[in-house]
């Protein structure tokens, strides 16, 4: 019941950066599919095949109605993970609330956790269902040339998975005792450095496997700095 | 249940720890050394290179080359003819002089209006996507990863069909016009049901090529060891070639895109496959037909071609006694001492492929090419330039393991650099790292990792808490150097004391001193420190 009770005091003071990241994505998402549209229908399709001459294999590249939408998921849930980090660590150190967070009935486990859920049920309230609608929508046959493939599906994910990397990096920065210019913001720069090693993958597995490794390389430190750090 | 926690993140956080201080420094490392490289090339003063000169040729020489610079080209009943270019324009407009064997003038002209006819040889396969730019399609980025669409067109040039190549089952996927599915073709064909697709193999290249009134393109898919001709219009995958215990090491073909409904075409169409086990095989069009060339194991795919004629096939060889250029490059010094002052016999010889694919011999032409030294001179110093210089020193703090990763990169020694891209960006990217940044000086860099571990020993031996850590700290510096190091001091800076007991320094992480073993003094009590007075006591 307590935990619950922090989880829904955690979503409360996280809802309006939660609608705003909603609000983004839906809003310029629609604006780009909608483009997308407006330039097929009034685009006669050519026949990019001229029989008599060769053809080069590049003119046959796929093209995507949710292109573009990757880089505003991308940038969304990264953003979306920096903000939830800052208002959840961050703030409380500078109004100087941590101790009655802390002294509270409540183990500092549960207060974690409460937390981590919370950025997580933000995540995929505001990043992740609308990608999954977004993709549904564009499976649908008869709208698009072809329906969406399911890697462009998972690969959304692993967008919305790198905001979380970049939540528990900044987690991690604010925790850190150490000054600001020494190694406090090595969470931060970890985040970056996993952000450039995945856009360096071909597979989704070592997508998957580096995600995994950099939540667990952040998490354990983040449990023992909290856990054992005196606010 | 916070206990148990607290003790399982305090395991696995400090290796977690190690490990992300690491890969940062690692990280920013390699972007300073860059940068420091960068800036050097950009605001340092260059310096030219000192290329030797190249030697001037005598009369006597020139004359000795003509026969080797001279073309030899094969007419179909395997007379030899040696063509030499008098005049060049561009490329374009070329005055020839056309000699049989003994060197006796045939004809002189532009190369343009040569009356003899001869034999065109199959070239090797290329151009089309690779397994490098396939690798890069499949790359995450910020707009997704992206795949082949081959479109299928009806009489008014509307694209009916797509089918899109699904790089993970390795099949394509096709749909109408409405986006609906309308089956998949694969290794075994174009089904309508799932489980029946089955997977190419492993992408090598393809190509496409498309006919007169064809309404989509048609692919030559190549695989590791398979060959397909796939008819997205026709909706037919043909095996041209399965080796299944065997790898295709090269790919040539002769006119295989071409109509074979004229009645004038006089070459036959055909795919020619040198297997990396030494297989020679050819595959023809209108049947499929494939034969099997029975060529001396020790002939190297890349060292014959073939033409085929409607009535003959022809292989022509290229010989030579001199040693191959070794693909290691500290090597090379070494084979060119060797190889410059011999001249080299060479030859090109032609054969008739008989039925059986047996070879029948008919001609041969035999030169002697000149010392190399005499042409061309090659120098062996490392380059004069700023940038090469500053790389020097700069790599001397990259880590030690960047040598032995970069020859374990290295281990096939005939894979070619551009193979590395064909693998994916990350595979690339670690190679070339290795590459560009191992250590080349090993004096310099031994005395960085030296110089390293001694500063390391010097900060670690006063806040030393346990002989294990103080010796795990020493050989994580020795192997990583700079990145190391650093990683060492953002993870082991402590204040430091003296000892009241000994006078030396100490950390503050243990209680007792490492020189004397006194404990940490103990303040003064006072008046107002109640609280300790019991726990003082007892």
């Amino acid at each position: 019941m307590r935990f619950f009770a922090l989880l829904k005091k955690e979503l409360c003071e996280t809802l309006p950066w939660i609608v705003l990241a909603a609000f983004l994505l839906v809003f310029c998402g629609a604006i780009f599919i909608g483009e997308y549209t407006r330039q097929r229908r009034g685009f006669t399709e050519p026949a990019t095949i001229s029989p008599r001459s060769f053809v080069r294999m590049d003119t046959f590249r796929e093209e995507m109605p949710l292109r573009d939408i990757g880089a505003l998921l991308l940038y969304t849930s990264c953003c979306l993970g920096l903000v939830l980090a800052v208002r959840q660590f961050l703030v409380p150190s500078f109004l100087k609330t941590w101790a009655f967070t802390i002294h509270r009935s409540v183990s500092r486990t549960t207060i974690l956790l409460g937390k981590f859920a919370a950025a997580i049920i933000a995540l995929i309230l505001s990043c992740g269902i609308i990608w999954t609608l977004f993709c549904w929508y564009a499976s649908k046959p008869g709208l698009f040339q072809m329906p969406l493939r399911q890697r462009t599906f998972a690969e959304g994910w692993i967008f919305i998975s790198l905001g979380l990397v970049v939540y528990l990096g900044t987690v991690l920065s604010a925790l850190s005792t150490a000054r600001w210019y020494i190694t406090r913001m090595f969470g931060l720069v970890f985040a970056s450095c996993i952000y450039m090693l995945l856009l360096l993958q071909t597979g989704l597995a070592l997508c998957l496997a580096t995600i995994i490794v950099s939540l667990v390389i952040l998490v354990s430190q983040i449990i023992h700095t909290f856990l054992n750090r005196e606010f | 249940m916070n206990m148990t926690l607290k003790n399982l993140t305090g395991y696995i956080s400090t290796p977690a720890k190690t490990l992300m201080t690491l890969i940062i420094f690692l990280i920013a490392v390699l972007f300073l050394q860059g940068a420091i490289i960068g800036m050097v090339g950009v605001f340092g003063t260059p310096e030219k290179r000192t290329e030797p000169p190249q030697p001037e040729l005598t009369d006597i020489q020139k004359e000795r080359w003509r026969i080797d610079n001279m073309q030899k080209k094969f007419l179909p009943d395997g007379t030899i003819h040696l063509i030499e270019t008098v005049q060049e324009y561009k490329g374009f407009l070329k005055i020839v002089n056309v000699y049989d064997a003994n060197e006796t003038l045939l004809w002189d002209g532009k190369g343009g209006e040569n009356p003899y006819q001869y034999l065109s040889w199959a070239e090797f396969l290329q151009g089309g996507i690779g397994a490098a730019l396939m690798n890069q399609l499949q790359g995450v980025t910020s707009r997704f990863s992206r795949t082949l669409v081959i479109p299928v067109i009806d009489e008014e040039r509307q694209i009916i069909q797509r089918w899109r190549y699904e790089p993970g089952p390795d099949y394509f996927i096709g749909f109408d016009w409405k986006g609906r599915k309308i089956g998949y073709a694969g290794s075994k064909g174009f089904t309508e049901i799932k489980k029946e697709a089955k997977p190419f193999g492993e992408f090598n290249r393809v190509v496409d090529w498309c006919y007169r009134d064809h309404h989509a393109p048609i692919l030559l898919w190549q695989t590791t060891n398979r060959i397909y001709q796939i008819d997205f219009e026709k909706r037919k995958v043909e095996i041209l070639l399965d080796i299944h215990d065997d790898e295709i090491e090269k790919v040539a073909w002769q006119n295989w895109q071409v109509e074979t409904t004229k009645p004038d075409i006089r070459l036959l169409n055909f795919i020619y496959v040198a297997t990396k086990k030494g297989s020679h095989i050819l595959v023809f069009r209108n049947p499929i037909e494939r034969l099997t060339i029975n060529v001396p194991r020790q002939w190297k795919g890349g060292r014959n071609q073939i033409a085929a004629l409607q009535d003959k096939i022809f292989l022509k060889h290229y010989g030579s006694d001199w040693e191959p250029a070794p693909r290691q490059y500290r090597l090379r010094k070494a084979w060119w001492e060797r190889t410059k002052s011999k001249s080299n016999r060479m030859w090109y010889e032609l054969y008739e492929v008989e039925r059986d694919g047996n070879l029948k011999f008919i001609n041969r032409f035999e030169w002697k090419r000149p010392p190399l030294a005499e042409k061309v001179t090659v120098s062996w110093n490392e380059p004069d330039d700023v940038r090469w210089k500053t790389k020097k020193f700069v790599t001397a703090v990259s880590s030690p393991l960047f040598n032995p990763a970069y020859r374990f990169f290295r281990g096939d020694p005939w894979l070619d650099e551009f193979d590395f891209y064909s693998r994916s960006p990350w595979y690339a990217l670690t190679f070339e790292i290795t590459r560009d940044y191992k250590a080349t000086r090993m004096v310099l860099h031994c005395s960085a990792i030296v110089l390293m571990v001694c500063a390391a020993f010097w900060h670690a031996w006063s806040r030393r808490t346990s002989w294990g850590r103080f010796v795990f700290w020493l050989v994580f510096v020795a192997v990583f150097n700079l990145a190391g190091f650093l990683t060492y001091l953002a993870l082991n800076h402590t204040t430091v004391t003296r000892c009241p007991a000994c006078g030396k320094k100490r950390g503050l992480e243990r209680s007792d001193c490492p020189t004397c073993g006194a404990l940490l003094p103990i303040p003064e009590r006072r008046e107002t420190d109640l609280i300790l007075v019991g726990q003082s006591n007892s």
